[in-house]
């Protein structure tokens, strides 16, 4: 297994260049000038904060491109039946990347008004979009209904809500049942950002989602029974606990003998199963560590159809598939540029201020995530000092701990990988920070923004001081 | 069930002396005599409710805390960084609270909310060179906390007369490490955690920067700060950084012959009922505690033969922490697996510390609190994380539409909120003489989506 860690690198050259030839991504559109200067979508860092200014989200339209392309093709050539790819929507909320990936065919994930309203909006097919959340307002399903979407049921108070949508609007309402599957096999493969609520089948059983085997029954009755509704199949999300293709075929194979048992009970053969997101990357922050071993998506995809299709193995057909990946497709579609800003060393450390800060990357503070950083000025700079690297919040806002870098000065750029998931949006603006803006590099190397950056009256427009106030300060 | 039995017994066990809850005849919630279920009516939920008196009176305590144990002069610099809603600002500065700053930005608010720019400080460590000097220009006392800034600050006419400052100082005692480090991530003691972080200078390393200073007619200084924060809540873990910053002040002034006016200790005072402990014990130590360890701490450990500095101090959480109560509306509530989840239209996004460091917010049944308990739930957010609002709760039985209040919402929630899953925040509404008033309007769809452009060769349809 390779090292991943920024202190040692194998063939004695110890500079970002090395290091990024180590931890390149296949779909990573990073290079290196020979004037060691790194380049995103081929063009350089430099021009991107010169023309968008810093700090800066660089999306990168190939990659995410090649992502969406690499997990439907892994799926087709593993399914007999159609396979849809939903965006999920909420691990990247852009609405210039949502328009990519709608032009592209993705359908998509949605939670919530907001969410469906811009991935609607995008241009995403509503034929292939599903509707998730464990507590939906009866306005948002009255939404869903008419757009003609699929809600993944979750609630049971939701059946009342669509009959009562699909009464005034005569037409039903296409849906699936959300379970909750607990395969005991999932304990052995947990680890990393998922760890915070105990094991991995405690940690599922005290989550919010899903029915198990006993309560959907007597939801699913009520389904089979309603005219409001067209019952296409299950849903089950368990999201990214582990990258290990182990865990994916228990989820997978437990949710295949849940809807197994239910057809044979019931007779209700489903014609869909959303198997939801979560698929593990290449290189992945919420592993924790640097050096995290690497199961290709492929490999997680092969053996979650494995364990599928052999629990399935009763039903008249094989089901259409959805598959909800968020992170897959844009976890290193963008990288987060930032510039170096004060460096001070005392107590035997240096810190390495950056002009962004955890506010940016909240999954650090949030889940303990660890981002690979390149010195992006220097790339052919030997590695000479070992940093704290920073953001200047009155939070520690510690990015990255013990970073060997080459020695920085204030006006480099660093560039965060791997920032395109649960970034942005995340995002706050603590200190009365601003967020900075986005911008996207296509395949012809050019660039345009996709976000513009806030202001200060971004930060306080809502804002309201009651007239009594203005008047002069009264010392009670 | 808990020992409390129903809503409003809770509430009677947790209540601090600056709270304005109660429950009226209905059994209902009322925050500074304003039923709370009728606030969402009239405001929406979920909704942020502020309550003016506590402010005041919080803010009056701390001052009054310190000034009767320390003669020599006591001052407060509110820090907005623990709430930046401009209207408690402002009240704060009806009150002569001075302000901490960070950044321009914090900077512009707090001077918006009306304070004197020379009662303000401005912190950071890595104060940008436009922002310093325009900070110095109007007349703030710069906290410094990098070699550059000195430089920055060494040149006639910024401002008429020489621009002060502190010198932030890093205490380091082995003293630390009697507490637990458990509130920091950092898997280190105490006293490492602290040396590890990035603000202030140990004793070396100031002692070349008084040198420094004192060469510059253009610069004053007029002391020291430190800033540790709150990490326990045992007053002995204040006096440690109280006494620390003393003995730096003794060594400094042996090494430079400079002697402080200004003694700056920063912020973090805990409070009576906090959610920063992690766990639904109430604080036993009143800000009279903290008051007391820390004053007797330096008149302890200051030389005898230099007259004592003005003491600054810079709460944010003891202002704001209980001033502001987060009502939600219950939604779909579930039962499986022998576990009860109650959702709740407001989530983790609006309290973010409950993600990043476990926080414990006392939960209340607004619209049932005479209802004995029930049963135990989990309140959740509807958002596409987990969002536990509270684990295991006692509850009496909650249905949709019922209020629930979520107390001390005041500190660093709205300041680190996020629009996870597009959901836009809400409202903030001030409960003061005049009765209800917004203070921050409610985002809409737009203040989400309104900042991202598509460019034009995605306009057209398909690939």
């Amino acid at each position: 297994m390779a090292d991943f860690s920024q202190k040692k690198l194998p063939g004695g050259r110890d500079d970002g260049a090395a290091l990024l030839d180590l931890i390149r991504a296949p779909s990573d559109r990073l290079w290196v000038t020979e004037d060691g200067a790194l380049t995103i979508g081929g063009v350089d860092c430099r021009d991107l904060v010169k023309r968008f200014g810093s700090p800066l989200y660089v999306a990168v339209e190939s990659t995410i491109l090649e992502n969406y392309r690499r997990i439907r093709d892994a799926f087709a050539a593993r399914w007999p039946a159609p396979v849809e790819i939903l965006f999920s929507f909420k691990s990247n909320n852009n609405l210039a990347i949502r328009r990519l990936l709608s032009r592209a065919g993705a359908g998509g994930d949605c939670f919530g008004e907001a969410e469906l309203r811009a991935t609607l909006d995008s241009g995403a097919d509503p034929a292939r979009v599903a509707l998730n959340g464990s507590d939906k307002s009866a306005a948002l399903i009255e939404m869903a209904i008419a757009a003609g979407v699929t809600i993944n049921i979750d609630g049971d108070d939701e059946l009342a809500f669509i009959e009562a949508a699909s009464a005034r609007q005569g037409r039903k309402a296409r849906v699936n049942l959300r379970l909750k599957v607990l395969p005991e096999a999932l304990n052995a493969h947990f680890g990393g950002s998922a760890s915070k609520f105990g094991s991995a089948v405690e940690s599922v059983r005290r989550a919010k989602w899903g029915y198990s085997l006993p309560a959907a029954r007597p939801i699913l009755r009520a389904l089979l029974a309603s005219n409001a509704v067209e019952l296409r199949g299950y849903s089950c999300h368990v999201g990214h606990l582990s990258n290990h293709p182990e865990a994916f075929a228990a989820v997978a194979g437990a949710f295949g003998e849940a809807v197994a048992m239910l057809a044979a009970e019931t007779g209700f053969q489903p014609d869909l199963l959303d198997l939801g997101g979560g698929w593990a990357r290449d290189r992945e922050p919420e592993q924790r560590a640097p050096s995290a071993p690497r199961h290709p998506v492929e490999n997680q995809i092969d053996a979650a159809l494995t364990a599928l299709s052999h629990a399935l193995i009763h039903l008249h057909n094989r089901p259409a598939l959805w598959v909800e990946p968020g992170r897959f497709i844009v976890g290193n579609g963008q990288v987060l540029l930032a510039t170096v800003g004060a460096i001070k060393r005392d107590v035997g450390y240096s810190w390495l201020h950056l002009d962004v800060s955890t506010n940016n990357l909240p999954r650090i503070e949030t889940g303990a995530f660890w981002h690979h950083m390149l010195p992006a000025t220097r790339m052919r700079a030997a590695t000479g000092e070992s940093y704290e690297v920073v953001g200047g919040t009155c939070f520690r806002s510690v990015l990255g701990m013990d970073r060997e870098l080459p020695v920085l000065k204030r006006g480099d750029l660093v560039a965060i990988l791997d920032a395109g998931m649960y970034a942005e949006v995340f995002a706050n603006q603590f200190n009365s920070l601003p967020r900075p803006a986005g911008a996207m590099v296509f395949a012809d190397g050019s660039a345009e923004l996709i976000r513009r950056a806030e202001s200060i009256a971004d930060v306080f427009s809502h804002h309201v001081i009651p007239a009594r106030m203005d008047e002069a300060s009264e010392e009670p | 069930m808990d020992g409390d039995g129903c809503g409003a017994a809770l509430l009677e066990r947790i209540r601090t002396p600056t709270d304005r809850l109660a429950v009226d005849a209905d059994g209902q919630l009322t925050i500074a005599g304003h039923e709370a279920r009728r606030l969402l009516q009239d405001f929406g939920s979920p909704l942020y409710v502020t309550v003016e008196e506590t402010l005041r009176r919080n803010y009056r305590a701390a001052l009054a805390a310190f000034q009767s144990r320390w003669p020599a002069g006591v001052q407060i610099f509110y820090a907005i960084k623990t709430n930046n809603v401009l209207a408690i600002r402002a009240i704060l500065h009806q009150e002569g609270a001075g302000g901490e700053c960070f950044g321009p930005m914090e900077l512009q608010a707090t001077l918006t909310g009306g304070a004197d720019p020379s009662r303000v400080l401005i912190n950071g460590s890595d104060k940008q060179e436009a922002d310093l000097l325009e900070a110095a220009a109007l007349g703030a006392t710069i906290i410094v906390d990098g070699d550059e800034e000195i430089e920055i600050l060494d040149r006639p006419g910024l401002r008429r007369g020489p621009t002060p400052i502190l010198l932030r100082l890093k205490p380091q005692s082995d003293a630390f490490d009697q507490f637990s480090s458990a509130f920091f991530k950092t898997d280190s003691s105490v006293k490492e955690a602290v040396r590890q972080s990035k603000w202030g200078y140990s004793v070396e390393a100031a002692g070349g920067l008084i040198d420094r200073v004192k060469r510059s007619p253009h610069i004053r200084l007029l002391g020291y700060s430190c800033h540790v924060g709150r990490f326990s809540n045992l007053p002995a873990s204040y006096a440690v950084v109280a006494e620390t910053v003393a003995q730096d002040c003794a060594t400094l002034r042996r090494r430079t012959g400079f002697w402080p006016e200004v003694l700056d200790l920063g912020g973090g005072w805990a409070r009576r009922r906090e959610p920063e402990s992690r766990s639904p014990d109430m604080n036993p130590h009143g800000i009279e505690d903290y008051a007391e360890a820390v004053t007797q701490a330096l008149r302890a450990t200051l030389p005898q033969d230099a007259p004592p500095p003005r003491l600054w101090l810079e709460p944010g959480r003891y202002i704001v922490g209980n001033a502001v109560t987060l009502l939600a509306t219950v939604g779909a509530v579930k039962r499986d697996l022998g576990r009860i989840w109650v959702h709740v239209d407001a989530s983790t996004n609006l309290l973010m510390r409950i993600e990043t460091s476990r926080s414990w917010h006392q939960i209340l049944p607004a619209s049932r609190m005479n209802e004995p308990w029930a049963e135990r739930a989990n309140i959740v957010g509807p958002t596409c994380i987990p969002s536990l609002l509270g684990e295991d709760r006692a509850v009496p039985t909650l249905r949709r539409g019922d209020t629930v209040a979520i107390l001390d919402a005041g500190m660093y929630a709205e300041v680190i909120s996020n629009q996870f899953n597009g959901t836009p925040r809400p409202a903030n509404v001030l409960i003061g003489p005049n009765g209800p008033e917004v203070i921050r309007e409610r985002e809409r769809f737009e203040d989400i989506f309104g900042r991202h452009r598509i460019p034009s060769r995605l306009q057209a349809k398909g690939v």
